[in-house]
């Protein structure tokens, strides 16, 4: 049997959950543009009701309704999407990574163009050209020694800003660690707060979201793994060690190497990151960055090799005056003691015999003749501007070119493996990019504020609200009538 | 399931579809600027490479051009020091024939020998050519005279062709293709043998014309020197022969060089132009439609 006031209580309970919809409402409008925030929809449900048996049909009684109720604020958003997401999330991380890097080296090669090194090198060869024109000319000595001395500054300067960039990304993974360690931080203080209130019923969408914001942004950077915790907490893990674990999470440290470069270790082990944008810096510093170094110092330890080796056995101007051979290598390392003649080691330490640098005659631009040597004679010269065309053979060592080409071939290559890295990178940067965007628009799809859904659902609920209120006022007329009209015949 | 779409999906949406068709756009616009295809080896690692190799192919040509233009003024500067010493035998072997006639007294011919005696020192002259400083007939020691006026010679006098090098001075004019610029001057000055050389010879000449003979027994000395000098400057005639066909070798190579670097590499302007044109309608339209579509909710109705 229904109470008097029976209307009354149904149509507040309409009001009621009319104006908690309207207020998740608001609340999705106000964070249309919040970053990862979900869209929340109230949902209703009617109560339960209550039996009315008919007064006048013998029949099993009904039920009447007895009004609405909110039942749940839910966060309308599909796990699944987010695992998709964070997994293309990496992807382009790790693409972005490596395509910073590659297009650094590429600035730093500055090929094809009228000032890299290859321009470089066939100014140097073209010297030996013209110093065999005229041996005995100063001029043609001095070029010589000028352009050679403008390779090596070349060879030196890109060994330094490569060195540079080395050192730069390596800063970078010890300032992305912190940035994982950051958000480890907060996911963990976020467990800690929804496994507050989870127990007591409550369902924090609100954390929820930033929760998910969060681990969207870690995904980014490293290879993350979910699964869903105790209490509504995540735990989260990254190259399959344990990362975040409840209220917990363990710091990804870094710990400098023998060579000075920072190694990962999480909770003490140390780790590679495979994929993310840690893993395109990682790789960057330890092979990209590395690879191009040594292939320099394989194209400058040859070269002068080449060069050293003929100008050894070549006379110079002073060899000729004072009757003896100098043996002079034309390129030594930069760690050479004085008189010493050892050939360079690498691209960042060759420079140019100090005694070429202190006299233009000490250059060897003529090979022994049997009757006494000359000054006319430039066999040696020709012989040196023909190592351009010269083919190395390939050899075990780790300085050896690992195939027969020669020098301006293995250079051209290094620089055409270069362009093919950074155009993969770009074009797996691209695609991750799409991919990642059209799952974005999936998740969007369902979890994104539309302000015409939400003006429409406004609407809805406002013409809800009025009919709930509107419904009172009749209810109000009813009772007004049956206490204040009724009975009062003959008053 | 139909895709249900928010504001912020248009506006991501549009945002990266502007980015997209800014990032074609200046694309374009480099090309246009630079009239290169690509800049950076990774717009195109084969184009970009090949360019490397055409530039260095390039500057090749350039350097064997210098060569063949330096071993050409050499060799022309031989031949018409050849050329020279070919007058003056011309002069000595009329002399000498002149020498033969009976009536002339003594003082006559002392006189023939003074010139003879000059024509010498022309001749010693001729041997110390220089170009740029360098002795072209010493051999590959060019910065020796190969003539010393004042070394006796076997016939008694002072004057004669010291130098004994007979190396060859190679330029490379091709790649692995070397040109001997200099002539092997032993065997024009030195020839058959130094005692026997053209300044021997005419030291023998004005010794006997001193002596008031004549001297037209020396007609065949002479006349064998010429002969010899003939041969030699034939040999020239080839050398400078083979550098003119090098050079035009070269001068067609490098037309072949530019013209493939060109192709290569260069961007087709109007190509480039009307892609820039249809994209920026693209990114006009892109512009606009979004203009359209970011603006109204169903709250511009609302009101």
């Amino acid at each position: 049997m229904r109470s008097t006031f029976h209307g009354l209580e149904v149509s507040k309970r309409g009001l009621f959950a009319q104006q908690s919809a309207l207020n998740t409402t608001g609340h999705n409008i106000s964070n249309a543009n919040t970053e990862g925030y979900t869209r929340q929809r109230a949902n209703m449900q009617a109560t339960t009701g209550i039996p009315y048996p008919g007064m006048f049909a013998n029949v099993e009684p009904g039920l009447l309704g007895t009004g609405v109720n909110v039942v749940s604020l839910q966060r309308l958003r599909e796990d699944f999407l987010d695992v998709q997401y964070r997994n293309e999330h990496k992807r382009q991380g790790y693409w972005d990574g490596r395509l910073e890097t590659l297009e650094k080296l590429e600035g730093i090669m500055n090929e094809p163009s009228d000032t890299g090194l290859q321009k470089v090198m066939d100014q140097m060869w073209q010297s030996w050209q013209d110093l065999a024109k005229d041996p005995t000319n100063t001029s043609a000595r001095a070029v010589v020694r000028e352009r050679s001395k403008a390779f090596a500054d070349t060879l030196n300067s890109t060994y330094k800003h490569l060195e540079e960039v080395q050192r730069d990304l390596n800063n970078v993974i010890g300032v992305k660690a912190m940035e994982i360690n950051s958000l480890g931080e907060q996911i963990a203080s976020l467990n800690r707060q929804i496994a507050d209130v989870v127990p007591h019923g409550y369902v924090p969408n609100d954390l929820y979201d930033q929760r998910d914001v969060l681990l969207d942004k870690l995904s980014k950077l490293v290879e993350i793994r979910t699964t869903p915790g105790a209490s509504g907490t995540v735990n989260v893990t990254i190259e399959g060690r344990d990362f975040v674990n409840g209220a917990q999470s363990q710091p990804v440290a870094t710990q400098q190497n023998a060579n000075g470069l920072f190694d990962l270790t999480i909770a003490g082990a140390a780790f590679i990151p495979t994929t993310g944008y840690m893993a395109g810096v990682y790789e960057s510093r330890s092979q990209i960055v590395p690879n191009l170094m040594h292939r320099l110092d394989v194209l400058a330890v040859n070269l002068t090799k080449e060069i050293n080796d003929l100008h050894r056995q070549g006379v110079s101007l002073n060899d000729i005056k004072n009757g003896t051979a100098q043996d002079l290598p034309f390129f030594v390392d930069a760690s050479t003691p004085a008189g010493g003649k050892d050939y360079p080691k690498g691209a960042g330490t060759i420079r140019i015999h100090p005694d070429i640098l202190g006299s233009l005659d000490a250059i060897a631009a003529g090979q022994p003749e049997p009757g006494g040597n000359t000054a006319g004679n430039n066999k040696n010269a020709l012989a040196i501007a023909a190592i351009k065309f010269t083919v190395i053979q390939p050899g075990p060592g780790p300085m050896d070119l690992k195939e027969s080409s020669s020098l301006d071939d293995y250079y051209r290559y290094t620089i055409g493996q270069l362009g093919i890295d950074t155009q993969e990178a770009k074009r797996n940067l691209q695609n991750s990019e799409m991919i990642v965007g059209t799952i974005d628009n999936h998740r969007q799809s369902i979890s994104g504020v539309s302000i015409d859904d939400e003006m429409a659902e406004l609407v809805k609920f406002q013409h809800a609200y009025s009919a709930s209120a509107r419904m009172m006022t009749s209810i109000d007329e009813i009772l007004d009538k049956v206490i204040n009209g009724m009975g009062r015949v003959g008053l | 399931m139909a895709i249900r779409v928010t504001q912020n999906m248009l506006n991501n949406n549009m945002l990266r579809n502007l980015h997209q068709s800014m990032r074609h756009m200046d694309k374009l616009q480099e090309q246009l600027s630079s009239g290169k295809k690509v800049s950076r080896p990774s717009d195109d690692p084969v184009v970009a490479t090949r360019g490397m190799f055409y530039r260095s192919s390039l500057m090749e040509v350039e350097q064997y051009q210098r060569n063949v233009d330096d071993a050409e003024s050499w060799v022309e500067l031989t031949d018409k020091t050849l050329d020279e010493v070919g007058n003056v035998m011309q002069r000595i072997s009329e002399l000498l024939v002149y020498s033969g006639d009976g009536a002339l007294s003594s003082s006559d011919l002392q006189a023939m020998a003074q010139e003879v005696a000059q024509l010498k020192e022309h001749l010693g002259t001729l041997a110390n050519q220089q170009l740029n400083g360098k002795y072209i007939f010493g051999g590959s020691a060019t910065n020796i005279a190969p003539y010393n006026p004042a070394a006796p010679t076997v016939s008694g006098g002072v004057g004669d062709f010291t130098s004994t090098n007979s190396e060859e001075v190679n330029l490379e004019v091709s790649q692995n293709v070397f040109v001997g610029i200099n002539i092997n001057a032993q065997n024009v000055f030195n020839y058959p043998n130094n005692a026997g050389n053209m300044f021997n010879v005419l030291d023998q000449i004005l010794n006997t014309l001193n002596a008031g003979k004549s001297a037209a027994s020396f007609g065949t000395a002479i006349k064998d020197q010429f002969d010899n000098l003939l041969s030699e400057r034939a040999i020239l005639g080839a050398k400078a022969n083979r550098i003119e066909l090098v050079k035009d070798r070269l001068s067609v190579q490098e037309v072949n060089v530019t013209g493939l670097m060109s192709k290569n590499e260069d961007a087709d302007s109007a190509k480039v132009i009307t892609e820039l044109k249809s994209q920026e309608n693209v990114h006009r339209a892109a512009l606009g439609a979004g203009a359209r579509i970011i603006q109204p909710t169903l709250l511009d109705f609302l009101r």
